[in-house]
């Protein structure tokens, strides 16, 4: 063996074992996915956990992704792999999209696969859409390439929203069904016009209708009026009230006044009135308070009572005279009772004196179930008392029902002394107005 | 040069400085905003927005977050303010804070707040704390102990049980299961220790099933030692069952192995969940076990796989779906079977349905298509509608009118009302 071989036989021996060297322990695929999936677990609490493994990840260079990606599939922790795997192949994506598409879909997991698909193909449509759109053009149809082509929409939406909506329209008529909420979210915010040229031209059907709803919501949160006059012009029934209500809530993220303002505006279906009350009060309960009692009688207790019912209104007192000056119903006998309740909450002994001091009327039940809660556990005989001098004719069958239920859970040993209800509805005609939002809500 | 020279000349400099720092801000929290505006659908653009605020310095905070508030973008500048002030809070908490309190909007307010406290907790959550219990009892302070109690049982397990206790026992149950949750997965002995110490009651009882839930997905043997401790009664029975649900998570096999051998379980429901679980992994897997299950309540079981899978080839299921016993469970799962077929293969489906001779279950096809064929191929929902015997169409013109009113209202006059 020559010096001169020797020679380099040992600078190739140090080289490799500087690698070796420099590669630490901690930079060892095993390690740094233990490291990435234990952030990935804090980092549902922890904000800047979370910006560490995504930071660290964006660091990992693209030649040893693949080996990352397989280091984390193989850890076995299943409940953190997900979250670490969505932001890898979402990085490796947006570097080389076709390897990370190769490795999402050799995933045995079905519903790791298909998220990995769907976040590696997001994060090439996020860096050049349009090589995204060719591939997908030549893959077979099904549930996968639907997703596929809503995620590329989505993006493309935000990008250059007129090519989204062309997208759309061609992936229709190619037999896709893709998912149109996001994609018009984004394209009613920018571009409301071709949003509701393209509309136009969708097949009838729900998507069309989750899309009617979309232009709506988002074209409201910029251009309020504007959005109010499409949606007021639509010469269907279903589609205008609908669109009406998303316009509102729209305006009311981003400018409560001139939502309510509109609301007030015909053609409106008085429907949509205590719902948008119920919506406003979700962020701002005293100013939809204040604005529920400027509505026409015939909502106004419908109205209120949604307020009450989504948030707590300050000066909750300030409401009992104006709601007791509305005709008699079940909306407006709930809002008092709701309110003399809080009232109580507040000061219960000033309530108590109101109300000793109220002449007998229709409305003594109202007051008393209002009361009923405070009065079962703190004056008992009073309420009983009080409770037999409403005359037989008065005792009205719903709000006897409500009350019974009040002091069933407060005191429940009262229930036999209570009289009977005798007389069916001086409160005429449900409301289906409140009941309605309080179902919405519930959805 | 003499001194009113040199002092105009200073205030010459000082305005040109103000103003490129101005200008500076002005182009800055136009990118965020912008970076907002799409960082709400791009997830690129969304980190993007966060790196750039994170690059902000101290000293330009309280004037980026001036200049942010006054946009007319509020749906954008509210997504880049909360972010502004969870980063700003890290490096000048107190300050922060004091300029959130000042912001005249209440939504505004209480989210930058939360954002500040959330970004004080993480810089260094012992300080937050002590800030926080100087703080008035409301829902804000309740909000804020949440976000803390969690963050801290990710830090420190030992200590966010502590806290929890002394919540509790102050009589706020404040995300008592989310925290046991935490350190559950990290601290099962410390857990289950703490757990023994709190008073009996409904967050007691909350707790429970959340650490045998998740005990049981990090250590499905050791979570279903513990719970085999308790004696045979309603709680007993509660905590073996949740054992069993966590373990079907990591290991469906072994969750379904422990339930059929816990007969004091109600069994059915039990596997459903099981199969719920099973099927969202491995779809084709869960069918072969069903398959191999006593015949009582096997559908049902079916359903459950079938509502969230794709199945490798959902036509080949159909003849054993409809051989299963006549009930609800089996004309639904049946129906599943269709349509996961129809978003596979639209096409061989309508072709299927074509060739059907009118039976029993001739409705129930067509039902399960109804939509779709609506949608796509009125023309045949129409014909199949034709060919059903006269007392079917008399049950299904109903569903029919529905469906049309709901998502084809241009056809539904076509079918007409009954005489």
């Amino acid at each position: 063996m020559t010096g001169r071989f020797r020679f380099f036989l040992r600078l190739l021996l140090a080289v490799a074992s500087a690698v070796a060297i420099s590669r630490t322990e901690a930079d060892q695929p095993d390690h740094q996915a233990a490291r990435l999936l234990d952030l990935a677990a804090s980092g549902e609490y922890s904000r800047n956990d979370w910006r560490a493994m995504q930071r660290e990840i964006r660091n990992i260079p693209e030649a040893n992704l693949a080996e990352m990606a397989k280091a984390v599939l193989g850890s076995g922790r299943r409940e953190d792999i997900p979250e670490v795997l969505d932001e890898i192949c979402f990085v490796w994506g947006l570097k080389d999209p076709v390897a990370a598409m190769a490795f999402a879909g050799s995933i045995s997991d079905k519903s790791l696969r298909e998220n990995c698909c769907r976040t590696a193909f997001r994060g090439w449509a996020e860096s050049d859409w349009k090589a995204a759109r060719t591939w997908m053009g030549q893959q077979p149809l099904g549930q996968l390439q639907d997703l596929l082509a809503a995620s590329l929409m989505e993006t493309v939406a935000v990008r250059d929203p007129r090519a989204a909506l062309q997208i759309l329209l061609e992936e229709i008529a190619r037999g896709q069904r893709p998912r149109t909420w996001h994609i018009f979210a984004n394209c009613a915010r920018q571009d409301p016009d071709a949003s509701v040229k393209a509309w136009e031209k969708l097949p009838p059907g729900g998507e069309k209708n989750s899309a009617r709803t979309s232009i709506a919501r988002y074209w409201g949160q910029v251009q309020p009026e504007n959005a109010w006059r499409w949606a007021s012009s639509l010469p269907e029934e279903t589609d205008r009230s609908d669109a009406q209500e998303s316009v509102l809530l729209g305006a009311l993220d981003t400018f409560p006044e001139r939502a309510a303002a509109l609301a007030k505006q015909p053609p409106i279906s008085s429907r949509l009135l205590p719902r948008f009350a119920f919506e406003w009060a979700g962020k701002d309960a005293d100013a939809a308070a204040q604005w529920a009692l400027g509505l026409p009688d015939e909502v106004k207790a419908a109205a209120i009572l949604n307020v009450l019912n989504r948030s707590n209104v300050t000066n909750q007192r300030a409401l009992l005279e104006p709601l007791l000056g509305l005709p008699e119903g079940t909306d407006r006998a709930r809002a008092v009772a709701r309110v003399m309740d809080f009232w109580s909450g507040q000061n219960y002994e000033e309530a108590k004196t109101w109300l000793l001091k109220q002449p007998q009327s229709r409305d003594s039940l109202v007051f008393l179930w209002g009361l009923s809660r405070p009065l079962a556990k703190k004056d008992p005989e009073l309420l009983l008392s009080l409770l037999a001098k409403i005359p037989e004719d008065q005792r009205e069958a719903f709000l006897m029902r409500e009350l019974r239920t009040t002091i069933k859970r407060a005191r429940p040993e009262l229930l036999p002394k209570l009289p009977r209800s005798t007389t069916k509805g001086f409160v005429r005609g449900w409301s289906s107005w409140s009941s309605s939002c309080g179902t919405k809500e519930g959805e | 040069m003499s001194n009113s020279r040199r002092f105009a000349l200073t205030a010459v400099f000082m305005g040109l400085a103000l103003a490129a720092n101005g200008g500076e801000t002005d182009a800055r929290v136009n990118r965020l905003l912008d970076l907002a505006s799409s960082g709400g659908y791009l997830r690129d653009e969304r980190w993007k927005m966060a790196e750039e605020i994170s690059a902000v310095p101290d000293a330009q905070m309280a004037e980026t977050a001036t200049a942010l508030l006054a946009s007319e973008r509020r749906t954008d500048a509210g997504q880049a303010l909360q972010e502004l002030f969870f980063v700003w809070a890290q490096q000048a908490p107190e300050a922060a804070l004091r300029f959130a309190d000042a912001i005249r909007t209440d939504t505004w307010r209480d989210a930058c707040r939360e954002s500040a406290f959330r970004g004080w907790a993480e810089a260094d959550w012992k300080a937050a704390r002590t800030w926080l219990d100087k703080q008035p009892p409301g829902t804000e302070r309740d909000q804020m102990m949440g976000g803390l109690l969690t963050l801290v049982a990710v830090r420190d397990p030992h200590a966010a049980l502590q806290m929890l206790q002394e919540e509790i026992a102050r009589g706020r149950d404040i995300r008592t299961s989310e925290v046991i949750k935490i350190c559950a997965k990290r601290d099962p002995a410390a857990t289950v220790d703490a757990w023994e110490k709190l008073p009996s009651g409904k967050a007691k009882n909350s707790a429970r099933e959340s650490l045998a839930l998740n005990w049981a997905k990090v250590q499905p043997e050791e979570a279903w030692r513990w719970a085999s401790g308790f004696p045979d009664d309603k709680d007993g029975q509660g905590t073996r069952r949740t054992v069993i649900l966590g373990t079907a998570e990591v290991d469906p096999a072994r969750a379904a192995l422990l339930a059929m051998q816990s007969p004091e379980i109600d069994r059915k429901e039990l596997l459903e969940r099981i199969a719920w679980t099973w099927g969202k992994q491995d779809p084709d897997a869960a069918v072969r076990w069903a398959g191999g299950l006593p015949e009582d309540g096997r559908a049902g079981i079916f359903v459950a796989i079938l509502n969230r899978s794709t199945l490798a080839d959902p036509k080949s299921l159909l003849p054993s779906m409809l051989g299963l016993p006549a009930g609800r469970n089996r004309d639904l799962a049946v129906s599943l079977v269709i349509h996961r077929w129809s978003d596979e293969d639209f096409d061989g489906v309508k072709k299927w349905l074509v060739q059907q001779p009118q039976s029993p279950d001739f409705p129930l096809f067509l039902l399960s298509c109804m939509n779709r064929l609506a949608e796509q191929d009125p023309e045949l929902l129409f014909a199949l509608f034709e060919k059903l015997p006269d007392r079917e169409k008399k049950n299904m013109r109903i569903q029919l009118k529905i469906t049309l009113d709901q998502l084809r209202p241009d056809l539904a006059s076509r079918i007409a009302p009954e005489k």
